[in-house]
Protein backbone atom coordinates (compact mmCIF):
# COMPACT_ATOMS: atom_id res chain seq x y z
CA UNK A 1 0.00 0.00 0.00
CA UNK A 2 1.14 3.43 -0.79
CA UNK A 3 1.57 5.15 2.55
CA UNK A 4 1.90 8.54 0.94
CA UNK A 5 -1.21 8.33 -1.13
CA UNK A 6 -3.78 10.84 0.03
CA UNK A 7 -7.46 10.20 -0.41
CA UNK A 8 -9.27 11.94 -3.20
CA UNK A 9 -10.27 15.33 -1.92
CA UNK A 10 -12.41 17.72 -3.91
CA UNK A 11 -11.03 21.19 -3.46
CA UNK A 12 -14.08 23.24 -4.19
CA UNK A 13 -14.63 25.32 -1.02
CA UNK A 14 -18.28 25.64 -2.00
CA UNK A 15 -18.58 21.90 -1.45
CA UNK A 16 -17.07 22.15 1.99
CA UNK A 17 -13.84 20.32 1.24
CA UNK A 18 -10.96 21.83 3.12
CA UNK A 19 -7.57 22.68 1.81
CA UNK A 20 -4.78 21.14 3.82
CA UNK A 21 -3.67 24.04 5.93
CA UNK A 22 -2.71 25.97 2.88
CA UNK A 23 0.67 27.41 2.31
CA UNK A 24 0.24 30.97 1.10
CA UNK A 25 0.22 31.41 -2.64
CA UNK A 26 2.64 34.18 -3.50
CA UNK A 27 1.55 37.20 -5.48
CA UNK A 28 -2.02 36.10 -5.92
CA UNK A 29 -5.19 37.10 -4.20
CA UNK A 30 -7.48 34.35 -2.99
CA UNK A 31 -9.70 33.05 -5.74
CA UNK A 32 -13.10 34.56 -6.04
CA UNK A 33 -14.40 32.26 -8.72
CA UNK A 34 -14.96 33.00 -12.33
CA UNK A 35 -11.85 34.30 -13.96
CA UNK A 36 -9.41 34.04 -11.08
CA UNK A 37 -6.84 32.49 -13.37
CA UNK A 38 -7.00 34.96 -16.16
CA UNK A 39 -4.35 37.57 -16.47
CA UNK A 40 -2.03 35.44 -14.37
CA UNK A 41 1.13 33.77 -15.45
CA UNK A 42 0.03 33.60 -19.05
CA UNK A 43 -0.70 37.31 -19.14
CA UNK A 44 -3.75 37.03 -21.33
CA UNK A 45 -5.74 39.44 -19.18
CA UNK A 46 -9.31 38.39 -19.95
CA UNK A 47 -11.89 40.35 -18.03
CA UNK A 48 -13.69 38.49 -15.26
CA UNK A 49 -16.92 37.09 -16.52
CA UNK A 50 -15.85 37.16 -20.15
CA UNK A 51 -16.44 34.08 -22.27
CA UNK A 52 -12.73 33.28 -22.33
CA UNK A 53 -12.46 33.87 -18.59
CA UNK A 54 -15.20 31.35 -17.89
CA UNK A 55 -13.71 28.69 -20.14
CA UNK A 56 -12.57 25.81 -17.95
CA UNK A 57 -9.88 24.68 -20.36
CA UNK A 58 -8.21 28.10 -20.36
CA UNK A 59 -8.36 28.19 -16.57
CA UNK A 60 -6.68 24.79 -16.45
CA UNK A 61 -4.01 26.08 -18.82
CA UNK A 62 -3.44 29.07 -16.53
CA UNK A 63 -3.24 26.73 -13.55
CA UNK A 64 -0.48 24.79 -15.26
CA UNK A 65 1.36 28.04 -15.96
CA UNK A 66 1.13 29.03 -12.30
CA UNK A 67 2.32 25.63 -11.06
CA UNK A 68 5.38 25.94 -13.29
CA UNK A 69 6.20 29.57 -12.63
CA UNK A 70 5.42 30.05 -8.95
CA UNK A 71 6.90 28.50 -5.83
CA UNK A 72 6.58 24.88 -6.92
CA UNK A 73 8.29 25.00 -10.31
CA UNK A 74 6.08 22.03 -11.04
CA UNK A 75 5.87 20.64 -14.59
CA UNK A 76 5.03 17.05 -13.74
CA UNK A 77 1.45 17.46 -12.58
CA UNK A 78 -1.33 16.90 -15.08
CA UNK A 79 -4.66 18.73 -14.93
CA UNK A 80 -7.41 17.63 -17.31
CA UNK A 81 -11.03 18.56 -17.78
CA UNK A 82 -13.32 15.57 -17.28
CA UNK A 83 -17.02 16.14 -17.79
CA UNK A 84 -16.99 19.65 -16.38
CA UNK A 85 -14.75 18.86 -13.41
CA UNK A 86 -10.96 18.87 -13.31
CA UNK A 87 -8.77 15.85 -12.53
CA UNK A 88 -5.33 16.70 -11.13
CA UNK A 89 -2.77 13.88 -11.07
CA UNK A 90 0.95 13.51 -10.51
CA UNK A 91 3.72 13.13 -7.97
CA UNK A 92 5.26 15.97 -5.98
CA UNK A 93 8.49 15.86 -3.97
CA UNK A 94 7.16 16.65 -0.48
CA UNK A 95 4.04 16.99 1.64
CA UNK A 96 4.65 20.74 1.76
CA UNK A 97 4.65 20.84 -2.05
CA UNK A 98 1.35 18.99 -2.08
CA UNK A 99 -0.19 21.50 0.33
CA UNK A 100 1.02 24.37 -1.81
CA UNK A 101 -0.30 22.68 -4.93
CA UNK A 102 -3.72 22.13 -3.37
CA UNK A 103 -3.88 25.79 -2.35
CA UNK A 104 -2.95 26.94 -5.84
CA UNK A 105 -5.45 24.60 -7.46
CA UNK A 106 -8.18 25.74 -5.09
CA UNK A 107 -7.38 29.37 -5.83
CA UNK A 108 -7.11 29.06 -9.59
CA UNK A 109 -10.08 26.75 -10.06
CA UNK A 110 -12.43 28.24 -7.47
CA UNK A 111 -15.99 27.33 -8.30
CA UNK A 112 -15.02 24.25 -10.31
CA UNK A 113 -15.26 20.73 -8.95
CA UNK A 114 -11.75 19.29 -8.66
CA UNK A 115 -10.62 15.71 -8.07
CA UNK A 116 -7.06 15.57 -6.80
CA UNK A 117 -5.01 12.40 -7.14
CA UNK A 118 -1.59 13.85 -6.39
CA UNK A 119 0.82 11.76 -4.34
CA UNK A 120 4.07 12.52 -2.55
CA UNK A 121 7.26 10.88 -3.86
CA UNK A 122 8.37 7.79 -2.01
CA UNK A 123 11.83 7.96 -0.50
CA UNK A 124 12.44 4.40 0.65
CA UNK A 125 15.47 2.44 -0.50
CA UNK A 126 14.67 -0.34 -2.98
CA UNK A 127 14.28 -3.88 -1.70
CA UNK A 128 15.65 -5.49 -4.85
CA UNK A 129 17.85 -4.80 -7.87
CA UNK A 130 17.25 -5.43 -11.56
CA UNK A 131 19.60 -7.89 -13.17
CA UNK A 132 20.78 -6.77 -16.61
CA UNK A 133 22.46 -9.77 -18.17
CA UNK B 1 29.09 -7.64 -11.15
CA UNK B 2 28.67 -3.88 -11.03
CA UNK B 3 25.77 -2.36 -9.14
CA UNK B 4 24.58 0.98 -10.50
CA UNK B 5 22.12 2.99 -8.40
CA UNK B 6 20.27 5.78 -10.16
CA UNK B 7 17.56 8.36 -9.62
CA UNK B 8 16.51 11.61 -11.28
CA UNK B 9 13.99 14.35 -10.72
CA UNK B 10 14.33 14.53 -6.97
CA UNK B 11 13.42 18.23 -7.15
CA UNK B 12 14.80 19.27 -3.79
CA UNK B 13 13.94 22.53 -2.10
CA UNK B 14 14.22 24.11 1.31
CA UNK B 15 11.69 21.63 2.71
CA UNK B 16 13.55 18.58 1.38
CA UNK B 17 16.62 18.32 3.58
CA UNK B 18 16.99 14.83 4.97
CA UNK B 19 14.23 13.19 2.93
CA UNK B 20 16.59 11.06 0.83
CA UNK B 21 19.64 10.80 3.05
CA UNK B 22 18.42 7.81 5.09
CA UNK B 23 18.03 5.77 1.89
CA UNK B 24 21.29 7.10 0.43
CA UNK B 25 23.11 5.99 3.57
CA UNK B 26 22.24 2.38 2.67
CA UNK B 27 23.97 2.61 -0.72
CA UNK B 28 27.10 0.80 0.40
CA UNK B 29 24.97 -2.29 1.01
CA UNK B 30 23.44 -2.43 -2.46
CA UNK B 31 25.38 -0.30 -4.97
CA UNK B 32 28.85 0.64 -6.18
CA UNK B 33 27.99 4.12 -7.43
CA UNK B 34 25.05 6.52 -7.59
CA UNK B 35 23.93 8.30 -10.75
CA UNK B 36 21.79 11.45 -10.52
CA UNK B 37 19.86 12.03 -13.76
CA UNK B 38 19.16 15.74 -13.45
CA UNK B 39 16.35 17.93 -12.11
CA UNK B 40 17.91 17.77 -8.70
CA UNK B 41 16.29 21.11 -7.80
CA UNK B 42 13.01 22.89 -8.52
CA UNK B 43 14.30 26.20 -9.87
CA UNK B 44 18.05 25.70 -10.16
CA UNK B 45 18.94 28.20 -7.44
CA UNK B 46 22.17 27.92 -5.46
CA UNK B 47 20.12 27.62 -2.27
CA UNK B 48 18.27 24.59 -3.61
CA UNK B 49 21.45 22.97 -4.90
CA UNK B 50 23.06 23.41 -1.48
CA UNK B 51 20.23 21.25 -0.11
CA UNK B 52 21.13 18.61 -2.69
CA UNK B 53 24.84 18.96 -1.91
CA UNK B 54 24.25 18.35 1.79
CA UNK B 55 22.08 15.36 0.94
CA UNK B 56 24.83 13.62 -1.06
CA UNK B 57 28.01 14.85 0.62
CA UNK B 58 30.25 12.07 2.01
CA UNK B 59 28.05 9.25 0.74
CA UNK B 60 29.62 5.79 0.93
CA UNK B 61 29.74 5.46 -2.90
CA UNK B 62 30.91 7.80 -5.70
CA UNK B 63 28.21 10.09 -7.10
CA UNK B 64 27.99 11.14 -10.77
CA UNK B 65 25.39 13.65 -11.98
CA UNK B 66 24.07 15.63 -14.89
CA UNK B 67 21.90 18.71 -14.60
CA UNK B 68 18.30 18.88 -15.80
CA UNK B 69 16.15 21.63 -17.23
CA UNK B 70 14.96 22.67 -13.76
CA UNK B 71 18.58 23.05 -12.68
CA UNK B 72 18.98 25.60 -15.49
CA UNK B 73 15.89 27.66 -14.67
CA UNK B 74 17.72 30.22 -12.51
CA UNK B 75 20.32 30.50 -15.29
CA UNK B 76 23.23 29.69 -13.02
CA UNK B 77 24.31 26.25 -14.27
CA UNK B 78 27.99 26.94 -13.61
CA UNK B 79 27.30 28.04 -10.04
CA UNK B 80 25.09 25.08 -9.14
CA UNK B 81 27.57 22.72 -10.82
CA UNK B 82 30.30 24.16 -8.63
CA UNK B 83 28.19 23.61 -5.51
CA UNK B 84 27.71 19.95 -6.42
CA UNK B 85 31.38 19.48 -7.25
CA UNK B 86 32.37 21.01 -3.91
CA UNK B 87 30.31 18.24 -2.32
CA UNK B 88 32.35 15.63 -4.18
CA UNK B 89 29.91 14.96 -7.01
CA UNK B 90 31.29 14.40 -10.51
CA UNK B 91 29.06 16.60 -12.69
CA UNK B 92 29.16 15.82 -16.40
CA UNK B 93 28.13 17.87 -19.42
CA UNK B 94 29.44 16.31 -22.59
CA UNK B 95 32.15 14.65 -20.55
CA UNK B 96 33.09 11.27 -19.18
CA UNK B 97 34.47 9.91 -15.95
CA UNK B 98 35.75 6.52 -14.85
CA UNK B 99 34.77 5.16 -11.45
CA UNK B 100 36.90 2.38 -10.00
CA UNK B 101 34.63 0.15 -7.99
CA UNK B 102 34.36 -3.50 -7.02
CA UNK B 103 37.57 -4.19 -8.91
CA UNK B 104 36.06 -2.90 -12.15
CA UNK B 105 36.22 0.26 -14.19
CA UNK B 106 32.82 1.84 -14.73
CA UNK B 107 32.73 4.56 -17.35
CA UNK B 108 29.97 7.14 -17.26
CA UNK B 109 29.37 9.58 -20.11
CA UNK B 110 26.94 12.34 -19.28
CA UNK B 111 25.00 15.17 -20.81
CA UNK B 112 21.75 16.93 -20.05
CA UNK B 113 20.50 16.34 -23.58
CA UNK B 114 17.56 18.23 -25.01
CA UNK B 115 14.38 17.80 -27.06
CA UNK B 116 13.39 17.53 -30.69
CA UNK B 117 11.43 14.31 -30.84
CA UNK B 118 11.78 10.90 -32.34
CA UNK B 119 12.14 9.43 -35.80
CA UNK B 120 9.25 10.36 -38.07
CA UNK B 121 7.96 12.99 -35.66
CA UNK B 122 10.97 15.16 -34.98
CA UNK B 123 11.96 18.76 -35.43
CA UNK B 124 14.52 19.68 -38.06
CA UNK B 125 17.10 22.40 -38.52
CA UNK B 126 14.91 24.53 -40.74
CA UNK B 127 13.14 27.85 -40.70
CA UNK B 128 13.38 30.41 -37.97
CA UNK B 129 16.72 30.86 -36.20
CA UNK B 130 15.12 29.87 -32.88
CA UNK B 131 13.91 26.60 -34.37
CA UNK B 132 17.29 25.83 -35.87
CA UNK B 133 19.04 26.63 -32.62
CA UNK B 134 16.66 24.34 -30.72
CA UNK B 135 17.66 21.37 -32.86
CA UNK B 136 21.34 22.34 -32.96
CA UNK B 137 21.46 22.41 -29.18
CA UNK B 138 20.28 18.81 -29.10
CA UNK B 139 22.70 17.83 -31.84
CA UNK B 140 25.62 19.37 -29.94
CA UNK B 141 24.59 17.51 -26.82
CA UNK B 142 24.29 14.20 -28.69
CA UNK B 143 27.63 14.71 -30.40
CA UNK B 144 29.31 15.38 -27.06
CA UNK B 145 27.72 12.24 -25.62
CA UNK B 146 29.01 10.17 -28.53
CA UNK B 147 32.51 11.56 -28.10
CA UNK B 148 32.44 10.94 -24.35
CA UNK B 149 31.34 7.31 -24.83
CA UNK B 150 34.14 6.81 -27.34
CA UNK B 151 36.62 8.17 -24.81
CA UNK B 152 35.43 5.54 -22.38
CA UNK B 153 35.83 2.81 -24.97
CA UNK B 154 39.44 3.86 -25.37
CA UNK B 155 39.82 3.97 -21.57
CA UNK B 156 39.31 0.22 -21.28
CA UNK B 157 36.19 0.36 -19.14
CA UNK B 158 34.43 -2.82 -18.07
CA UNK B 159 31.03 -1.16 -18.32
CA UNK B 160 29.89 2.02 -20.05
CA UNK B 161 26.81 3.96 -18.97
CA UNK B 162 25.21 6.91 -20.76
CA UNK B 163 23.68 9.34 -18.25
CA UNK B 164 21.20 11.96 -19.49
CA UNK B 165 18.28 14.00 -18.26
CA UNK B 166 16.27 13.98 -21.51
CA UNK B 167 15.19 10.67 -22.99
CA UNK B 168 16.92 9.01 -25.95
CA UNK B 169 13.89 6.85 -26.82
CA UNK B 170 10.12 7.10 -26.92
CA UNK B 171 9.72 3.73 -25.13
CA UNK B 172 10.28 5.24 -21.71
CA UNK B 173 7.86 8.10 -22.40
CA UNK B 174 4.87 5.75 -22.52
CA UNK B 175 2.29 7.40 -20.28
CA UNK B 176 3.21 10.92 -21.33
CA UNK B 177 0.99 12.65 -23.91
CA UNK B 178 2.44 11.94 -27.36
CA UNK B 179 2.04 15.62 -28.23
CA UNK B 180 4.82 16.61 -25.80
CA UNK B 181 7.33 13.92 -26.74
CA UNK B 182 9.42 16.44 -28.72
CA UNK B 183 9.97 18.29 -25.44
CA UNK B 184 10.97 15.16 -23.56
CA UNK B 185 13.81 13.82 -25.65
CA UNK B 186 15.43 13.18 -28.99
CA UNK B 187 16.40 10.24 -31.15
CA UNK B 188 19.74 12.00 -31.68
CA UNK B 189 20.75 10.88 -28.19
CA UNK B 190 19.92 7.25 -28.99
CA UNK B 191 21.79 7.48 -32.28
CA UNK B 192 24.85 8.70 -30.37
CA UNK B 193 24.56 5.84 -27.89
CA UNK B 194 24.16 3.23 -30.61
CA UNK B 195 27.03 4.69 -32.62
CA UNK B 196 29.54 4.75 -29.77
CA UNK B 197 28.16 1.82 -27.78
CA UNK B 198 27.05 1.54 -24.16
CA UNK B 199 25.83 -1.10 -21.75
CA UNK B 200 23.08 0.99 -20.19
CA UNK B 201 21.44 4.36 -20.76
CA UNK B 202 19.79 6.19 -17.87
CA UNK B 203 17.60 9.28 -17.97
CA UNK B 204 14.88 11.15 -16.11
CA UNK B 205 12.61 14.08 -17.07
CA UNK B 206 9.47 12.09 -17.96
CA UNK B 207 7.55 11.87 -14.67
CA UNK B 208 4.59 10.12 -16.23
CA UNK B 209 6.68 7.78 -18.33
CA UNK B 210 7.79 4.17 -18.01
CA UNK B 211 10.98 2.72 -16.57
CA UNK B 212 12.00 0.26 -19.27
CA UNK B 213 13.04 0.88 -22.86
CA UNK B 214 15.67 0.05 -25.44
CA UNK B 215 17.39 1.83 -28.28
CA UNK B 216 17.01 0.49 -31.80
CA UNK B 217 20.62 -0.67 -31.47
CA UNK B 218 19.75 -2.82 -28.43
CA UNK B 219 21.04 -0.72 -25.53
CA UNK B 220 18.84 -0.93 -22.43
CA UNK B 221 17.31 2.40 -21.39
CA UNK B 222 15.95 3.12 -17.93
CA UNK B 223 13.84 6.12 -16.97
CA UNK B 224 14.77 6.69 -13.33
CA UNK B 225 12.64 9.78 -12.66
CA UNK B 226 11.66 9.38 -9.02
CA UNK B 227 7.92 9.58 -9.75
CA UNK B 228 8.39 6.64 -12.13
CA UNK B 229 10.52 4.34 -9.96
CA UNK B 230 8.67 5.36 -6.77
CA UNK B 231 11.76 4.87 -4.61
CA UNK B 232 14.78 6.86 -3.49
CA UNK B 233 16.75 5.12 -6.26
CA UNK B 234 16.81 1.94 -8.32
CA UNK B 235 19.71 -0.48 -8.64
CA UNK B 236 20.80 -2.16 -11.87
CA UNK B 237 23.29 -5.03 -11.79
CA UNK B 238 25.56 -5.16 -14.81
CA UNK B 239 28.08 -7.82 -15.73
CA UNK B 240 31.48 -6.56 -16.73
CA UNK B 241 32.24 -7.40 -20.33
CA UNK B 242 34.83 -10.08 -20.88
CA UNK B 243 38.15 -9.03 -22.33
CA UNK B 244 38.06 -8.80 -26.10
CA UNK B 245 34.30 -9.07 -26.44
CA UNK B 246 33.64 -5.40 -27.01
CA UNK B 247 30.26 -5.51 -25.35
CA UNK B 248 28.38 -2.72 -27.01
CA UNK B 249 25.48 -3.20 -29.35
CA UNK B 250 27.31 -1.16 -31.93
CA UNK B 251 30.35 -3.37 -31.71
CA UNK B 252 28.24 -6.48 -32.06
CA UNK B 253 26.40 -5.22 -35.12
Amino acid sequence: MNQNRWPEDPLNPAHGAGRKGGAPVPDRAPGTGGASGTGGASGTGHAPGSAAGENVEYRVAHLRDRLAEEELGELGVRAEVRSGSVLVTGTVPSAHCRETLLATVGDELAGIEVHCDVVVAENAAPDHAEELS
Amino acid sequence: MIRVAAVGDIHMGSDSQGLLRPAFDTLSDCADLLLLAGDLTRHGTPEEMRVVAREVRDLPVPVVAVLGNHDHHDEQPEKVTEILRDAGVRVLEGESTVVECAGSRVGVAGTKGFGGGFVGRSAGEFGEPLMKEFVRATRRSADSLCAALRELDAADCDVRVALMHYSPVADTLAGEPAEIHPFLGSYLLAEAIDTAGADLAVHGHAHLGTEHGMTTGGVRVRNVAQPVIRRAFNVYRLHAREAGTGGSAADAA
